[in-house]
């Protein structure tokens, strides 16, 4: 609409048609951002997209190489000359039948196979050179540059000569030119070229860097809470040989605190992992109650349905079965939030509190909310609002004025993200007495759910004028489903980096190996170093 | 027509905005970030009282920027306060839209496609105004009108933001073609000056909701010798009684092809 080509009187009115694309979005009510946040400050360098350490290693030879090889300060034709490294570790990979997961460009080598005609290219917008490059920098590997990413000279340049003492003689990889789109490639190298490096397993001086890359025994300032996060997935798997370490077991430890079986050092992880949990329940059960929303929507004729019908509908559901398996007894929706209160501040009575962070004895805690969102797959599951809300009151509130502890200095929420400061604990705090029913309460809090919702849909709008990631229209007094959507969780990438610990054999089935408890040690020590300095 | 892409037109510093419903939220995050990106440095707001003080209390802890960077003003008078307009002002010239659509996120869209279910059939007209046109006369009016419908702090400032001299000293006639009703000068008042001694046939009109006795066609057949009427209307909201309306007029109901995809598509009614 341009102001030049407006009419200079009124026209007769048109339609208001405001067209958009189909945005897709994860975070559909901004709620997993503070706890992802709280993640990312307790843990760099790992990301979901990046599974395989070692493509840390091989993408710094492939910056070595390309600089060996002088090539130009060219963004696309450095890319072109990295696919086509990566494009012979795939097909090597494949033809020898050894294919990790998360090997980049396995769907189209499988068809380059298949044509017979063994050719390497780059295989995927997006090659592991490009996808890597987070981790590798925050791993202080390579660092950013406008074009061609550089190699750090205390990291990055020794990895990539270890790597070259390991394939640089390997001709899949040396008769890789920096000119050509295309180049042809023999069976007989590219299995040679898998079977001297597998992405499974980093080994030889490329492993000893790269844990040293990950754990560094010189850490900068910013590497220290990498190094406490990793320490403390060591520790947990020292102390549960019995089982694999998962992510359960994480945030249970985190829960319980475990002061007593764990050093010192590590208490800021284990409250960093308890204050993740804390916001991604708050996400969870949110991301829930949008989804109760939606799917009542979804049997509404026209998909559409009175706001205050809906709460109505809400109001009626049965929860007591779900209170009681929190431990919650003689409690309906008809009861008052005031009682529900009560009960749930008898069971919790803070028994340790540290760093701001209350702990207790009782089974009442996050992970019994995430179990019950799994056991309560229909729309009862909106009465874990309330308690939920509760709960992350009284873990967190006590630290809310203290900018070293308080959660929402260190998850960034705001009013728009539903801080504890600034939405729940005035909120939580006039429950205390209030004769209001627990679904009066409930309906108040899916309503806001879906708002949360509709607002980071109108933030993204800010950003792109033609998107909208709204999967409900709301007009105020009705509601419109308008799109799918999968309620979730927060991602924590403790997954992954169990995972390269793994891939880098300090743990394995038995729980931690000879080479962890050594790393454990060194990292323990580091970190008491650090601390005393500080 | 895009309400965004007139809310994101540059080179105007003012904007004044007048809703029956309004989504404080909505208002906040999509249309005032579009005026302010387009260079709007002052916003005025204009709303129905009773509709915004449920919406404002309701959403009262997200709001950052009210008071702040918008000024909003609660209209309380007798009847709603209805008006839609939207103007964006410069010491030079002036734009409007003028139209169905509130300040709410289903409003100010309206719909993704004609044939989205979802959001509001809204309707609107944009134009510009230039010093020394009736376009300008009739602007000057119409802010006259709003000014005699809102309490004298909210006048004050209306008077203060749209002070520029090229609308203020601008003696054109007007068009008429810019209404802004209020209890002292009804649409029916305005409608009648406008049309005077003016016969018409046929009538077409759309609205959100109706009565129940047509009042307004046996006016229109009153008033100008309309003998069939067209009307547009959201079936859900309209109440039209055809043992009700005035002796002489038949209401038809025409479900119409365009019906079967929403309830809100419109249905159609035709009388007289």
């Amino acid at each position: 609409m341009e102001l030049a080509n407006l009419p200079s009187s009124p026209p007769p009115p048109e339609q208001v048609i405001t067209t958009w694309e189909s945005s897709r979005g994860q975070d559909l009510l901004g709620l997993r951002a503070p706890a992802e946040r709280i993640a990312n400050s307790l843990m760099d360098g790992v990301t979901t997209v990046s599974p395989l350490v070692r493509y840390c290693g091989f993408c710094s030879w492939i910056i070595s190489r390309y600089v060996e090889l002088e090539g130009p300060d060219h963004r696309e034709v450095f890319f072109r000359f990295a696919g086509k490294c990566e494009a012979a570790l795939v097909l090597g990979h494949l033809l020898s039948d050894n294919t990790p997961t998360g090997l980049v460009g396995t769907k189209e080598a499988k068809k380059i196979i298949e044509s017979g005609n063994l050719r390497i290219r780059k295989l995927v917008n997006q090659p592991a050179t490009d996808i890597y490059a987070g981790p590798s920098q925050d791993l202080a590997i390579s660092f950013a540059r406008k074009r061609v990413p550089g190699l750090s000279e205390e990291r990055g340049r020794p990895l990539a000569e270890a790597m070259q003492e390991t394939v640089g003689h390997l001709t899949a990889l040396t008769t890789i030119d920096v000119e050509s789109e295309e180049q042809e490639i023999s069976a007989s190298a590219a299995i040679e070229l898998a079977n001297q490096y597998s992405m499974r397993d980093p080994s030889g001086r490329e492993r000893e860097l790269l844990i040293d890359a990950v754990c560094p025994p010189v850490p900068l300032p910013r590497e220290l809470a990498r190094l406490s996060a990793y320490s403390y997935l060591l520790q947990l798997a020292t102390a549960n040989k019995s089982h694999t370490l998962d992510e359960d077991t994480v945030f249970r430890a985190a829960v319980e605190g475990e002061e007593d079986a764990m050093p010192s050092q590590l208490f800021g992880t284990s409250d960093g992992w308890l204050r993740f949990l804390i916001r991604d329940m708050l996400a969870a059960v949110h991301e829930r109650a949008v989804g109760v929303v939606i799917a009542m929507l979804q049997e509404c004729p026209h998909e559409t349905s009175a706001i205050e019908k809906l709460e109505k509908k809400l109001t009626e559901l049965d929860a007591s079965g779900l209170f009681k398996s929190l431990g919650i007894h003689g409690l309906s929706l008809g009861s008052t939030i005031g009682e529900l209160h009560r009960k749930i501040m008898e069971t919790v009575t803070p028994v340790t509190q540290r760093c701001g962070l209350s702990r207790w004895e009782a089974d009442l805690d996050e992970p019994a909310v995430f179990r019950a969102l799994v056991e309560n797959p229909g729309p009862e599951a909106v009465a874990l609002l309330p308690v939920a809300w509760v709960l992350a009151c009284t873990r967190a509130g006590a630290s809310l004025d203290d900018g070293r502890f308080s959660i929402d200095q260190l998850s960034g929420a705001r009013v728009a993200r539903m801080g504890l400061a600034d939405i729940l604990m005035p909120v939580v705090t006039g429950w205390t007495d209030s004769a209001e029913s627990i679904a009066q309460v409930i309906a108040r809090l899916v309503r806001r759910s879906v708002d949360q919702h509709l607002g980071i849909a109108w933030y993204h709008m800010q950003a792109d004028p033609h998107g909208n990631v709204a999967r409900i229209v709301s007009d105020g007094s009705t509601w419109t489903r308008v799109g799918e959507f999968e309620p979730g969780r927060a991602t924590s990438r403790l997954y992954q980096a169990i995972n390269w610990l793994g891939q880098l054999s300090l743990l394995d089935e038995d729980g931690i190996t000879p080479d962890g408890t050594v790393l454990l040690q060194r990292n323990l020590t580091v970190l008491e170093t650090a601390l005393e300095v500080r | 027509m895009n309400l965004r892409e007139f809310a994101a037109i540059q080179g105007f510093e003012t904007a004044v905005l007048t809703t029956f419903e309004f989504d404080p939220v909505f208002f906040e995050r999509v249309v005032l970030r579009d005026l302010i990106q387009s260079g709007v440095r002052q916003v005025i707001v204009l709303v129905d009282g009773p509709q915004s003080a449920n919406s404002i209390e309701a959403a009262h802890d997200q709001l950052v920027d009210l008071g702040r960077r918008y000024q909003l003003y609660q209209v309380w008078t007798k009847g709603a306060f209805h008006a839609k307009l939207a103007i964006k002002l410069s010491a030079k010239s002036a734009i409007v839209a003028c139209g169905s659509a509130n300040l709410t996120y289903s409003g100010w869209l309206g719909v993704r496609s004609k044939e989205s279910s979802a959001g509001n059939r809204e309707v609107a007209g944009i134009w510009q105004v230039g010093p020394n046109t009736p376009q300008a006369a009739d602007l000057k009016q119409a802010l006259g009108n709003l000014a005699g419908c809102i309490g004298d702090v909210a006048r004050t400032a209306l008077e203060r933001a749209t002070s520029h001299a090229w609308l203020n000293s601008d003696s054109s006639q007007p068009e008429r073609k810019l209404f802004v009703t209020s209890p002292q000068q009804p649409l029916a008042q305005q409608l009648s000056e406008r049309w005077a001694d003016r016969r018409f046939q046929r009538m077409w009109m759309a609205t959100g909701s109706t009565d129940q006795c047509g009042a307004m066609l046996a006016w229109a057949n009153e008033q100008f010798g309309i003998q069939q009427a067209v009307v547009e209307l959201d079936p859900d909201a309209a109440i039209f009684d055809s043992a009700l309306c005035a002796a002489g007029q038949t209401l038809a109901r025409d479900q119409g092809a365009s019906t079967a995809a929403t309830a809100k598509a419109p249905s159609q009614a035709r009388g007289l």
